[in-house]
Order: C-alpha cells, then structure tokens, then sequence
C-alpha cells in the first residue's frame, strides 16, 4: 500500500539541493581567504602583523631561503589595494621569475608587442579583473596608494590567466607596490614558500631552541688615522623560545679579529663593543658574523688613511672679495701653523685655524693646506664676476632632504635645505618651510652675491601621522608614529629574520581580520548557518511527508481497524519514507553541487576584488553526504512516527472538535 | 467580507509558523552580520582619512568638464616621452593648482624641467614624445603625491609634447567632494577615486559581501515555500469537506483561492514576525557569546530596511508555496471535494 506518494521526492530533492548548495558556499566563504594566497605552498607573513594589510616581513629571508635546499620556490609579494570605476581589486607586487617558481601558472597571456612582462612600469591584468574593468592591452589604469596620497598611472602591457584568485588582480613590480602600499624599502608583505619539507621549514620559522640574529653594525669612525681606536657596535638578539648561547665573531676580511660569546634569555637583546685599530692603510671590511641554521653576516667598510687635514673653504667667491678658509685634522681638531696657499698668496693658520685672502683675479683656482705629518689637501675655489650674475638678489632653494623619514611621536627629524643665491647681490632671504601646507618654520639667511649655503631644520613637535615637509619647490614626506605601535613586535619588525615571521598554511591568512574579526568568529557564523539550514531542510521534509501522510490517513485508518498495530504502521511507512527521502537526498545533492559549480563559475560572489571558488573537497563533500543521508533517516522516521500517532477515529471520521466552528453560511451568502 | 474560519490556529499551524519564524530568523541573522561587517569596516575606513580624490576619464578633458568642483580642484596633465640623453623612458607632467588644493607647491614656466629626486637627468635634454622639445634640467623635485621617477614642466611644454592646444588636462586632484558633487563627476563619466585606496577597497569588499548575502534569501525562501506548501497541503485535505460545501453554495475560484492564500499569508506573517524577534536575539546572542570567546568581535547592526525585506521575502515565499495546493483546490469540483472527504 503506496501511503506515500512518489511526488514527494521534488520536494526533497528541492530541499537537499538547497542544502547542499548552502553548504558548498559557505565553505566557500570559509575557504576565501585563500584566494590571497593563489598556488600551493605556504605563507610567511609577519607575526605581529593581524591582517595581510599590514604585514612586512624582510626581503632578506627571501635570499637566506633561496639558499635551502629544501626550498624548492621563494616568491616576495607586495600587497597595495585599489580600486577603479567602483571595482574593488588587489596590486600584487611580484617578481615574475619568483612568482614562476611558486605558481600559479600562467596558462595564457598576450603581451603588448615590443612590451615584456618584466617590465616595471607596465601592469598586468588577470582576465576577470581586465573584464570588471573594461581595460585591455595598451590602456592606461590609475592606481592610487593604499594608505596614503600617491598616485601612480600604468600602462596596461598585458593580460593573464591562471584559473587562479591572480586572475582577480593587478601584477606590477615589486617597486611599484611598494610605492604605492608605502612599505620600507627592504621588506614586503608576504613571502609565499614552496618546500618539499614543510615541517622543517616551519620549525626553522618558529624556533623551539634558542636562534640569533645581529643588527646595527655601526664603527664609531669610517675614516681613521693608523692606530686610531675604532668601536665596532653591533645588537645581537635571540629570537628564539629559549635562553641560549652563540658565538658572535668580528672579521676583517678573512682574519678574525675578535669571537665573543653571548648568552641571552630568549626574546631578549644585547649590546657588543669590540675596540679595534688599524696599521694598514686602505679599506677595511669589517664583518660581524654568526651561525646557525640563519647565518647572519653584518659588514661595514671603515678606511683607515694618512693623517690629513680638512680644509673648510666656500666654493665661489665675487672677484674682489675677501674670504677665510679654516683648517681641522680628519679627527676635527683644530690645526694652528698650517701653510695655506691661494692663487700667488701663501698664509698660515691662526690659533682658530683660520687664514683670510682677497680674491683679486677671476678664475678657478686651488686652495691647498698643508702640515707637518698630515697628508695636503685641496680646495675647488671659483672667483667669478659679479657681471656674469644677474644684478639682483636671487636665493633658490637647490636640494631639500629629511633624516630619518620615519619618527616615533616626541622624536625629532631632521631637514637639510641648500640655499643658493644666482645673483651678484647679497641679501636677507626668508626661507620658509611649510609643514601639511601651512608655515611651519621662517628661517631669516643672510647670503653674499652668489653665495650657497646648507640649512639645518629641526623638525620637532610634531603630530602623529603622515606629513609633507616642503621647502621651496622641494617636498618631502614624513611619518610620525605612534610610542604605542612600538612594541616588542614592532621592534622584533626592524631585525633581520628573526621574530618577524609566521609561518602558515594558505587557509590561515587572516584576512576576516581588517574587519576586527576573528578567524573564529566566522567559522562559527558559517557553522552556525550550515546548522540551520540543515534544521530548515529536515523540517520542510518532515512537513512535507506529514502532508503525504494526512493525505494519507484514511488508508491508515482502514488498517489500524483491521488491526495494525503501531509497528506495523512504522513497518509500512518507513521503508517508503526511506526511499523516497534517500531517492530525493540523491537528486538533490547531484543538484545541489551543479548549483554550486554553476555559482562559482558564474562569478557572481564577490570577496574583497576576489571571485568566489566554491572547491568541493573531499571534507566537505563527506559532510554533504552525510548530513544529506541524516537527514533524510531522519525525517523518515519523523514521518513514520507522525503516521503511527494518527489515531483510528480521527483516521477514518471527522469529530467536531478537529472541524472547527461551522462557517457562517448567511454571511459568506450575503457577502458573495 | 469577514474572513472564513477555515483555518484555525491549530499544532500543526503552531509547528509551521515555527518552522517560518526560523528560516526568518536565518535571514535576519546573516543581514545582520553583514551589516556587522559594514559597521566594522566603516570604523576601520575611518582610520584612513582623506579628503582628496583622483578624477580621469581615461581621456583628455577641459576645465570646462570639471566647472562645477574647479575651485577645489588642482588639474594636471602627463605623457610618456623618451627623454635623450640618456634615451630613457619617462612619465612627464605638469599640474596647475591655482587655488593650492595640492598639499606641495609644484609649478614649472617655459621648457624649463625639474626631475624627480630618483632622476640622474641633469643639464639640457630632449623629450621626444608626438613631438620633440628641447628642455633644460633646473633642478629636482621631491612630492608627496607623485612618483620620484617622472619630469616635472609646464602646462606648456606637454602641450608641445603632445601636440596639443589650449587647455587640456588628464587628471584631477579634487579636493572635499561631497556625495553630490562625486555623483555628478561620474554622471559625466568620471572616474573618481578618493586617495588612500584602501578605503574604497574595503568599502567595495564590503558592498560585495552584502551583495552576497543577499542569497541568503533564496535558501530561505525555498524552505519557506516548502513549510507553507506542506502547511496549506495538509489544512485543505482535512477542510476539503467544509470547502466543498462552501463552493456548493457559490464561492467562486477567486474567493476559494483568496480564503487559502489568506490562510497561508496568516501564517506566515506570524511567523515571519517571530522570526524577526528571535533573529534579533540570535544575533545580539551571537555577538555575545563570540565577544567572550575570541578577542575582538564585529558590532551587530540591524537595519530596519534589511528586517523589512525579511519579513516581506518570508511572506511572498509562503504565499507562493502555498499557491500549489490553493489552485489544486480552487480547480476542483464541488462534488468531487464532498466526495473525496467523506
């Protein structure tokens, strides 16, 4: 006796569809991050970094990794992120030769003639973001910076394919991303890894054992005298998880000069000085070294010479003019006595090492200071006439720079500014220097007829943030940051390897982060979500068997008074409920997957300018099934339930109380 | 006309207004996290402030287009050209920004050029682009804006590089727009981007994500569909008798299938608004509990656009679910509906 009727499995198809489409594409949403991270292989990103947005991690790895054998593709990318005509996208900053040796492949691309993907001021495009765009070959993309205001044009040289998240980006050069992202010179976002030894290299990585590293190699003097004392600085520091020991040793060239043992706590730091001092004549390569698994090699070049002398003279003088010139040792003392010649003048030092001449001829001449002991040293000296000059006062502002570019809150930076005045008249000029568009400094210059002179700005008290310093047509950029970002993070930020990295695989990239979402926030909405749509899916097939089987319920009636019993109602409906729901589960996981397959290569699921690709692995495929197949038990043996509580007298006749109140006959009458 | 008492409020109704007010709340749930998403990203966009916008049109265009923001609008103009000696390629511009939108003062006369701070160009040099100009290097130039690897000239001087006339510029530095004043930049075909990219990016990301949640709605509204159709399916077979009566007595089609899908809309519209109520509560109690598990959780955010598109989804599945058995049972004859219940 059929109690219920095929039909039903289009109902249950429909649900299981529904959810094994859900599903499939909320691991898609869980798997997205991924799409930063095209290929196999792993990530390194900096550790103290929460997001792919700001992570930085040294470019110097990259060469210590390409040295392992075990690494089998090293590729350094730059993450800077724009958008065009509203279409969000990434600029990945790649080197294309690395890029080939992790992958993705490129399966197709067409290049500009005469162009080469190499190029550095070019850009390529993936074929689904040339699409969005609507930008082909030859095309010119704007690009603004990611962080802060840069503006950069780019010629479209080619277009791509890799069936990969790439397809969804901008390649440029590493330069451009960096330019445009505004990291450091030297470091990058991520470095992607391919290693037949994965477990090694994140061992490596993430050390257990003590692991060191050297920074800030700094002598106290490049130039020296033979025998004058040099201090050789440099930081070490034990980036490891434990306390530990490593032998720091200072060469020069091949001769070792000094090996010190240092013992440090793990994530802890110290100073070496080693005092050293020269007889050879030339330049020294000074090398602090230590080994280990990271081998870090720190050099600095110091020249040791003759004593000499320093003559301090001004470049170009007015015909007629007089002038002083000042004499120092290389170690700026002072030198008294020393012979100075200019033109057919020959003088000596005073007590302040200073000698006046007049200029009387034009011409270019040498200024020479010579001393018992010291090496001679000479002087460019132009004499010009001041009718070669305009008649006039004219400062320009040649050359402005800023030391250091980057500064904690409190800190001060300082600007050198070279004033040249390109007329034959002296005067006052007011220079002024304008901070974020507004005067923030007016230095008074007092400058002779043609006459240049360096100006030292003190820039100091400033906010945090990004500000431009302009003087004259000259700007420059400088960021103050916060003390608070300068935490031991920030500071592991700066050392060579050591600290600045995590290792893991293509799924953990935190991208949920940028919006202060945890990576577990999100895998329990998504789980939470799949749950209901499974709960959704069984009740819409228990009601729909419930249906069926109050269709049903006279032939139920018949049989419990011919003396059914209770299993023997189970007995007959659950088999049919079984088949029906795991008949329908078959059709609807079959087309709950072509409905996923077709969403996904639709393109229409978007995650921050990346396409969507639901992968239906083998995990999430075992899920399906079997939250298909219990769900279909399930709901069989809701139904059958549902058919063997149906009672005998509600079966087969209708009692009051299951009519309800008796429609209002007169009413609907008179209504109709 | 007073409603026919066909339906009541019975445990099968109860059951399946319970089964909508989930699928409701499912819905509620998602709109909610997404508008979370919105709300965290807007917080985040807030980090990076800026006031000036990129403006191109992938074209050469004339002050005359951008009349109506060009008092706060520096406006520029660059071209390729090779540059000989040394014969490199270079990207050489020109800005005008009379009204100083520009944080940098960047202003050159003549053929005279400054090269960016990057540039080993010194002394007189030829730019060979449409056309070829003798230029002489004044000097450098350092930007905050601009690259340190292009050629800073005059308006002039790209006019004789590219064989150009009058006034003709190919980018904007726009400073303060507002909502109208962009709407209408992109009206004319603008392409307006605001500086410090990463705000757009996250902002379109987040339009996506919303965009993508959007199909929430058809799960949803699918097993809404399925409820509502099991639902009415099941009342009409018990009530086949009470309507047949009422069709025997003159209830046209019309008003059989209007007392069905009123049923249907009934339970629906209850259901959807429990379903509100308790996709509320979920996500204020989904926010709740992942605050105390992980360390930083998205703001739930409800909009009442988003729970009004809820409830008017839940209701139009329902109705449409329900539209199967109520036109199976508007078709059928009188008698055959007297027949079939007893």
């Amino acid at each position: 006796m059929i109690l219920i009727r095929p039909r039903v499995i289009v109902a249950i198809a429909i649900a299981i569809a529904v959810f094994t489409s859900s599903v499939c594409v909320l691991s898609g949403l869980r798997s997205a991050p991924e799409s930063f991270v095209p290929g196999s292989g792993y990530v390194i990103s900096s550790s103290s970094a929460p997001t792919v947005f700001s992570s930085q991690v040294d470019m110097d790895l990259v060469y210590a990794l390409e040295s392992m054998d075990n690494i089998t593709g090293v590729s350094p990318e730059i993450f800077a992120f724009s958008s065009f005509n509203g279409v969000a996208f990434v600029v990945r900053g790649v080197d294309i030769e690395k890029l080939n040796s992790t992958g993705p492949r490129f399966l197709s691309y067409s290049i500009e003639e005469g162009s080469s993907m190499f190029s550095p001021s070019g850009v390529l495009l993936g074929t689904h973001l040339a699409n969005h765009l609507n930008l082909g070959i030859g095309d010119t993309l704007p690009l603004v910076s990611s962080y802060s205001s840069r503006i950069e044009f780019l010629k479209v040289i080619g277009v791509f394919r890799t069936d990969s998240p790439l397809d969804d980006e901008a390649l440029v050069s590493l330069d451009v991303a960096r330019y445009l992202s505004g990291l450091p010179a030297g470091t990058v976002s991520i470095i992607r890894v391919t290693t037949s030894q994965a477990e090694w290299l994140s061992n490596l990585l993430s050390p257990e054992r003590a692991r060191f590293t050297l920074f800030d190699l700094v002598p106290s003097k490049v130039v020296a005298g033979p025998g004058e004392p040099i201090d050789l600085d440099v930081k070490v520091r034990n980036w490891g998880a434990s306390s530990g020991s490593g032998l720091v040793t200072f060469r020069d060239g091949t001769k070792v000069l000094a090996e010190e043992l240092v013992s440090l706590n793990a994530s802890s730091s110290s100073n070496i000085t080693e005092r050293m001092e020269f007889e050879d004549l030339g330049v020294h390569t000074l090398e602090a070294s230590i080994s280990g698994d990271f081998p870090v090699k720190l050099s600095v070049k110091v020249t040791v010479v003759e004593p000499y002398l320093v003559l301090s003279a001004p470049s170009r003088v007015l015909v007629g003019d007089a002038f002083s010139v000042k004499v120092t040792t290389y170690s700026s003392a002072v030198v008294a006595g020393a012979q100075v010649s200019f033109d057919d003048q020959l003088l000596e030092t005073d007590s302040q090492g200073s000698a006046s001449f007049s200029a009387s001829s034009t011409g270019t001449f040498t200024v020479t200071a010579s001393c018992s002991g010291f090496a001679n040293v000479s002087h460019e000296l132009a004499v010009v006439n001041p009718s070669v000059y305009p008649d006039s006062f004219l400062p320009v502002v040649t050359s402005f720079t800023i030391s250091p570019q980057t500064i904690n809150e409190t800190e001060n930076a300082t600007g050198i500014a070279v004033l040249e005045n390109q007329g034959s008249v002296g005067g006052t000029f007011d220079m002024v220097v304008l901070l974020d568009s507004s005067t923030f400094r007016t230095i008074p210059l007092d400058l002779g007829p043609a006459q240049s002179k360096s100006v030292t700005i003190l820039l100091d008290d400033l906010a945090v943030g990004t500000h431009v310093v302009q003087v004259g047509s000259f700007s420059n950029e400088l960021v103050v940051q916060s003390w608070i970002a300068n935490d031991q993070d920030l500071i592991e930020l700066v050392l060579r390897y050591g600290g600045t990295t995590k290792f893991s695989p293509a799924s953990a990239i935190p991208i949920y982060q940028a919006a202060k979402i945890s990576e577990g926030n999100i895998a329990v909405a998504l789980f939470a979500m799949g749950a209901v749509a499974a709960v959704l899916a069984s009740l819409s097939i228990v009601s729909v068997f419930s249906k069926e089987i109050r269709e049903s319920k006279r032939k139920l009636g018949i049989l419990k008074t011919i003396g059914a019993s209770s299993s023997n109602i189970r007995r007959l409906v659950l088999p049919q409920a079984l088949e029906n729901s795991l008949a329908g589960g078959a059709i609807g996981l079959a087309f709950g997957y072509a409905i996923s397959d077709g969403l996904s290569r639709s393109g229409i699921f978007m995650l921050f300018g990346h396409t969507l690709i639901f992968t239906i692995d083998g995990a999430i495929l075992v899920v399906v099934l079997l939250g298909a197949i219990a769900i279909s038990v399930i709901t069989a043996v809701v139904s059958s339930e549902i058919a063997v509580r149906e009672t005998v007298i509600s079966s087969i006749r209708r009692l009051p109380e299951d009519r309800g109140p008796s429609p209002d006959l007169e009413s609907i009458l008179e209504d109709g | 006309m007073r409603s026919l008492p066909l339906f009541r409020f019975n445990s099968r109704a109860r059951s399946t207004s319970w089964g909508i007010a989930l699928c409701t709340m499912f819905i509620v749930a998602s709109f909610s996290v997404v508008s979370g998403l919105r709300t965290s990203m807007d917080k985040l966009a807030n980090n990076f402030e800026s006031d000036l916008f990129l403006v191109t049109d992938g074209d050469m265009f004339s002050p005359n287009d951008l009349s109506s923001i060009i008092d706060q609008a520096a406006l520029g103009a660059y071209t390729l050209a090779v540059a000989q000696p040394p014969g490199m390629s270079v990207t050489v511009f020109a800005v005008s920004d009379p009204n100083h939108v520009l944080p940098e003062v960047l202003a050159m006369d003549g053929n005279d050029v400054r090269v960016g701070s990057s540039l080993s160009l010194a002394g007189n040099i030829t730019l060979h682009s449409i056309a070829k100009v003798d230029s002489v290097v004044v000097g450098k130039y350092s930007s905050s804006i601009f690259p340190s690897d292009w050629i800073l000239g005059s308006q002039s001087l790209l006019n004789s590089l590219a064989n150009r006339s009058g006034d003709s510029y190919n980018f904007a530095v726009a400073k303060n727009l507002s909502r109208e004043e962009l709407r209408t930049l992109e009206g004319k075909g603008f392409v307006v981007q605001p500086f410090v990219g990463i705000i757009q990016f996250l902002d379109s990301g987040v339009n996506e994500i919303q965009a993508d949640a959007t199909w929430v709605l058809v799960p949803s509204s699918v097993f809404v569909a399925l409820l509502a159709y099991s639902y009415i399916g099941s009342e009409i077979s018990d009530r086949r008798h009470e309507i047949g009566i009422l069709k025997t007595i003159g209830a046209g089609r019309k008003k059989v299938l209007s007392y069905v899908l009123s049923g249907a809309a009934l339970i629906c519209g209850w259901g959807a608004a429990l379903g509100l109520a308790l996709g509320i509560v979920l996500s204020y109690g989904l926010a709740t509990a992942a605050s105390s598990l992980f360390t930083s959780v998205f703001v739930i955010h409800l909009q009442e656009s988003l729970l009004g598109m809820s409830y008017l989804a839940t209701l139009a599945a329902g109705v449409v679910g329900a539209l199967v058995p109520a036109l199976r049972m508007a078709m059928t004859r009188p008698v055959d509906d007297l027949k079939e219940a007893f």
